[in-house]
């Protein structure tokens, strides 16, 4: 007998909740599933199988939380004779794969469960990654087993803020030690504000040979995390600027310089004047809008008039590098 | 591989490639070794997808070599960068990657097939030279072997190099530029008055050398193989490319160049670039896969007009007019000097020369060549 799906009422005390071979949702909330139960019952049931004489949950750990938050203690469930684990999950898979999409996390626990129950790589990447929406190449395999074996701390937070693939892939490049500082620090961030201080943090700790939560316990960036009167995201705007600075040294120096010699001549607002990208030319562009002829003129004007104060040329002058740079390279 | 000649574990044979003479040629050096002739693109298409396969393709497609046929064009313009001043120069494609393993090598990415490989259909080579330089014949050409793969690296098994040389010896408007790190000459001919024939080394700090250049010898052995070619009648070049900033750079790009000029005399050199490290960002994830241990692609890169990582500006800038400054100190200022895929302005700031585009880079670099070889 093989396969065969057996409709049961079943107690739910007599499921193994300890064996988690199966699972592939860990955070989630079962608030809106409930109140669907409660309303209208269950009406798809549990998919379990038996393991050493005991029930094991293959798939519906949505399902059973809210039971279980309802206080139902009987459940229709499916009992799937199988004692291959490898096809048993790929029931439980299949099974969900008709009814939802998978978010990031339960993707990178299928892959990690796959892999564990002994499919090959070049099979999941064949067959199992075009289902999810993954691209079927190896990094996407490696980086999906990467993301599966994630501190719980991350986890957590791709979840709460529904982090997407490069920032989660990158977050597995950090120890538990790293994310448990980095992780406060990313929340109150944008996501394009959250990948540049993971680039950042991961540049600097490669370039300094020092793990990334001793960047953050410079005594300049600690300041800040220690500051009381700042809110967590102007804490963390100013532990980016922070980090920027320290990745792009020259760089922020040439733009700091740039940007002090236009406050000193007293740049007129409405005209933008942009320096080339990264100052890889001595291009500069200055452009404004305007509604008419009048407008155009006073804006030529006020050009003019800035052009020919003595302060113009220090928006061309750059800070000279030091000596001691040089030997830091 | 160390600095010994370089022998595949394997051989595949394009099964059109059987007939010529360079395949045999290449075989009777290879005697013993596992060879399979391929006999459809089917097959090639599988062999490389194993290669692909492998945890490290790169690596594994150096321990394989490849003959075939050359079905395009042999020689093309030299791709250079865009947004920069270009140097005119043309590129034979006769052999493709490099047994050598460089962290920095833009090959790892660049090349979409692993593996070694030689083209084999040298008449077509010669034919397609011959109306090349037809059609160029009123314009100095610069042309080389050494842009897709090393010169010399595989010559203990093509023989290659001779073969070039004779033929563009005499060939009045074109220089012929043999490009290597290795140190095996042994197969180049004793020339009398070579004239059109450079060969050239790729030189770095002792400290890049010995760790980012896999397999490569020392610079000092590729100085002494640079000191036996000048004897052997021929004039040389010089590519410090990539320079890398290090603690220290400063003491050690010096000292190469002060062995250099105490090695080989200032006037058997033709021309010495420069050039900074550059890479694609995706290369960049390829050397942290290949090589973990490497620092030197951990610096203040910006993303550059042409979409590649380099050095900010006066980064660059400080790394390229020092090390000229090198060159002018130890060497003399009559040395011809240019930069690799360099903007406007670096070229101005960095070796105090405004050429107008790569006809005015070309200009400066050929005459020096053949003004001393009328003969």
């Amino acid at each position: 007998m093989k396969n065969i799906f057996e409709p049961k009422q079943l107690n739910l005390h007599e499921l193994d909740l300890e064996d988690t071979r199966f699972r592939i949702s860990e955070f989630f909330s079962s608030d809106r599933l409930a109140l669907s139960i409660k309303k209208i019952g269950l009406l798809y049931p549990l998919l379990v199988t038996l393991r050493k004489g005991r029930f094991v949950l293959v798939s519906g750990w949505k399902r059973l939380s809210a039971c279980l938050k309802l206080g139902i203690s009987r459940a229709p469930a499916l009992i799937l004779d199988e004692p291959d684990d490898l096809k048993a999950f790929l029931f439980g898979l299949y099974e969900n794969l008709a009814g939802r999409e998978f978010p990031l996390l339960e993707k990178a626990e299928i892959v990690a469960r796959l892999d564990a129950f002994g499919m090959a790589g070049s099979k999941i990447m064949k067959d199992i990654l075009p289902l999810l929406q993954i691209p079927p190449t190896a990094f996407y395999l490696d980086s999906f087993l990467s993301i599966s074996r994630l501190d719980p701390i991350a986890k957590k937070a791709i979840a709460a803020k529904n982090l997407p693939f490069p920032i989660a892939r990158m977050l597995a490049e950090f120890q538990t030690e790293d994310l448990e500082k980095i992780i406060p620090l990313l929340l109150p961030l944008g996501q394009n504000k959250q990948r540049e201080v993971l680039e950042d943090l991961l540049e600097i700790s490669k370039r300094k040979n020092i793990f990334p939560r001793h960047i953050l316990e410079t005594p300049g960036i600690r300041a800040v995390l220690q500051c009381s009167k700042w809110p967590p995201v102007q804490k963390s705007e100013r532990v980016r600027l922070a980090l920027r600075r320290e990745r792009f040294p020259h760089l922020t120096a040439w733009e700091e310089s740039f940007q002090s010699a236009l406050r000193e001549l007293g740049w007129p607002k409405g005209i933008s004047l942009e320096p080339a990208p990264y100052f890889e030319t001595d291009d500069m562009e200055a452009s404004f809008r305007f509604k008419g002829e009048k407008e155009f003129q006073a804006r030529l004007r006020q050009l003019l008039d800035v052009s020919s104060r003595q302060e113009f040329q220090k928006i061309f002058a750059r800070p000279r590098l030091t000596t001691k740079g040089r030997e830091k390279a | 591989m160390g600095a010994s000649p370089y022998y595949p574990d394997r051989v595949y044979i394009d099964k059109k490639a059987l007939d010529f003479p360079l395949t045999e040629r290449i075989l009777g050096h290879l005697d013993g070794l596992p060879r399979e002739i391929v006999p459809s693109p089917r097959r090639k298409q599988a062999i490389l997808k194993a290669i692909r396969s492998s945890e490290d393709p790169v690596g594994e497609g150096k321990r394989i070599l490849y003959l075939t046929v050359q079905r395009g064009r042999f020689v093309k313009p030299c791709p250079c960068t865009p947004r920069v001043i270009g140097c005119g120069y043309f590129i034979i494609n006769l052999n493709l990657q490099c047994p050598l393993d460089c962290t920095y090598c833009i090959l790892q990415h660049y090349l979409a097939e692993p593996w070694l490989t030689v083209f084999v259909n040298l008449e077509d080579l010669w034919h397609e030279l011959d109306g090349f330089l037809e059609k160029h014949h009123r314009r100095a050409i610069r042309i080389g072997t050494g842009e897709l793969g090393d010169s010399l690296a595989l010559d203990h098994l093509t023989g290659l190099s001779a073969e070039l040389i004779s033929y563009f010896r005499g060939k009045a408007n074109v220089c012929f530029e043999l490009k290597t790190k290795t140190a095996g000459i042994g197969d180049l001919p004793a020339v009398q008055r070579p004239g059109n024939i450079v060969v050239s080394w790729s030189l770095n700090a002792g400290k890049i050398a010995g760790e980012e250049e896999r397999g490569a010898p020392p610079v000092i052995e590729r100085l002494q193989a640079a000191r036996a070619v000048v004897k052997k009648g021929y004039r040389v070049g010089f590519h410090f490319d990539p320079l890398v900033r290090f603690p220290g750079w400063e003491r050690e790009y010096e000292e190469v160049v002060r062995k250099l000029f105490q090695v080989i005399p200032a006037s058997s050199i033709v021309w010495l670039s420069l050039g900074a490290l550059r890479f694609p960002p995706a290369l960049k994830k390829i050397i942290q896969a290949r090589f973990p241990a490497t620092k030197i692609i951990y610096d203040e890169f910006i993303l550059g007009r042409d979409g590649k990582l380099r050095y900010f500006r006066p980064l660059r800038l400080e790394l390229l007019r020092s090390v000229a400054g090198f060159v002018k100190k130890w060497g003399g200022k009559e040395i011809p000097l240019y930069l690799c895929m360099e903007g406007k302005e670096i070229w101005r700031d960095g070796l105090a020369w405004k050429p107008r585009g790569k006809r005015a880079v070309e200009n400066t670099l050929s005459p020096r060549l053949w003004g001393q070889d009328k003969s």
